[in-house]
């Protein structure tokens, strides 16, 4: 399972969900529902999420249990 | 979400059913002018039913009219909101793979309900005298289920 800081750091930066959705280009929905983790998002928008936080995808993305290997 | 959703599948669904209620008079018309066919000699008449005609244009305008004006917010360009379903939410990454799993449902409910409908087919010789719009309501049953399996899949993975 994918697992993410996505909350943890928009909350570090004071972004509310809204204001990293339209930065990213998804709908506000998608933000949630990534940092809930009941969606998988592409690489391109990982990438750009990553860009908004100024951090690497290793340290927004892990992934963690059975899919791990 | 839900009623972003839910909104235009039963606007969708009252369409079709109006529009299956419209179609009979149109129908029976069609029988009696089949019947005038076979015998062609005067004097011969159709009566036609005309305010199911009516209803469907009275309600279903302003429907219609209602589902383009959200669909151009939606789909840029005339052709688009004209032509695509209001139910299709595309408007990022997330929204395109939901309604991609939704069409998949909606395709699979396809490859039951037309087999189902055209097995029903068989009953109409039977029932044709005192149920002669029979097949009517059978094929408008398949997009209807179909519209049901696509709403609710998306709302399941909204």
């Amino acid at each position: 399972m994918l697992k993410n800081r996505v909350k943890e750091l928009r909350a570090r930066l004071s972004l509310t969900q809204e204001q990293l959705a339209v930065e990213v280009g998804v709908t506000r929905q998608t933000i949630a529902s990534i940092e809930k983790g009941d969606y998988v998002p592409s690489l391109l928008l990982g990438i750009k999420i990553c860009t908004v936080f100024g951090e690497a995808m290793e340290n927004i993305f892990w992934v963690e249990g059975e899919d791990e290997r | 979400m839900k009623r972003k959703v839910l909104q235009p599948v039963l606007l969708n669904i009252i369409i079709i059913a109006l529009f299956g209620w419209a179609v009979f008079p149109l129908y029976m018309a069609q029988i009696q002018f089949a019947e005038i066919m076979k015998n062609p000699e005067p004097p011969w008449e159709v009566t036609f039913q005309f305010t199911p005609v009516f209803i469907f244009f009275l309600i279903c305008t302003p429907i219609a009219y209602y589902l383009y004006k959200r669909n151009k917010k939606k789909h840029k360009g005339f052709w688009r909101a004209l032509m695509l379903p209001p139910e299709l939410e595309e408007a990022d990454e997330r929204e395109q793979y939901v309604t991609a799993k939704a069409c998949r449902t909606s395709y699979i409910t396809m490859y039951i309900t037309a087999p189902v409908a055209t097995s029903l087919l068989l009953l109409y010789p039977l029932v044709q005298d005192s149920f002669s719009y029979y097949p009517v309501i059978v094929i408008l049953l398949i997009p209807l289920s179909q519209m049901l399996a696509y709403f609710i899949s998306l709302n399941k993975n909204m």
